[in-house]
């Protein structure tokens, strides 16, 4: 049974501003060791920070966010849930595969969520995902 | 901005940090405004005023401290009217100036 649908477009203009601003912060506030790992796996990745970021790789990043945020959407846990973004940790983009820790991970476990699936894109100017969360 | 601020400067550094983070007009950030609801603010946009504030101020926000400080329990839309302008600025004064304090 379906038990809820999220959907995330995110400007990844956007997300190339945050990091150009905020640099390693952003990075470790949004983003899991893998998820950052995947990152060094995209051709002509720099060797610079998080501040200077190849386009492909803001993309990748861009398209993380929005995996992440449809996750959360699709789970729908109640404002006073401690939740950080690394608690959702996207391990694969197609098709998207997310794992859950902390909070959010018990709360989808209560919810009886058994299976989140979905995709992931990039095109032009904008990131989006879709995930669907079923309970088997 | 020097190095401790008062309460009307951060005030004002936060509501330009907010207009700045949500791409809204001044004018519009006002004490009731619902950051959600009101200045249509996505979950990014809240990253991105938190490490402005704490960069400028050289300050850490506890995101959880912070949310439970509005309330237990609370519903989608009693969060959401809870988390205002109002409410942000506050919070930002009464912790900044508790950061500061002797022990």
């Amino acid at each position: 049974m379906v038990t809820g649908i999220g959907l995330d477009i995110v400007s990844i203009a956007r997300i190339r501003d945050l990091f150009t601003r905020h640099g390693e912060r952003l990075r470790n506030d949004l983003f899991s060791e893998n998820e950052w790992a995947g990152l060094r796996q995209i051709p002509d990745a720099p060797d610079g920070g998080a501040a200077a970021l190849a386009e492909a790789q803001v993309r990748y990043l861009s398209m993380l966010f929005a995996a992440k945020e449809a996750v959360f959407k699709a789970i729908a846990p109640p404002p006073s849930l401690a939740f950080n973004w690394r608690d959702i940790e996207i391990e694969a983009c197609h098709p998207v595969q997310p794992r859950l820790h902390g909070e959010l991970k018990a709360y989808a476990d209560i919810k009886g969520i058994m299976r989140l699936s979905g995709g992931v894109c990039a095109s032009g100017r904008h990131a989006a995902a879709v995930i669907i969360g079923e309970t088997s | 901005m020097n190095e401790t601020p008062g309460a009307d400067e951060i005030r004002a550094m936060v509501t330009r940090h907010i207009s700045e983070a949500m791409l809204v007009p001044i004018k519009d950030v006002v004490p009731s405004a619902r950051l959600f609801s009101d200045l249509k603010a996505e979950s990014i946009d809240i990253v991105d005023l938190r490490f402005r504030v704490e960069g400028e101020l050289k300050m850490k926000i506890d995101q959880r401290a912070m949310i439970d400080s509005l309330g237990k329990d609370l519903t989608a839309d009693e969060f959401d009217s809870r988390f205002t302008v109002g409410f942000i600025i506050e919070y930002v004064v009464r912790h900044f100036a508790a950061d500061r304090s002797p022990a």
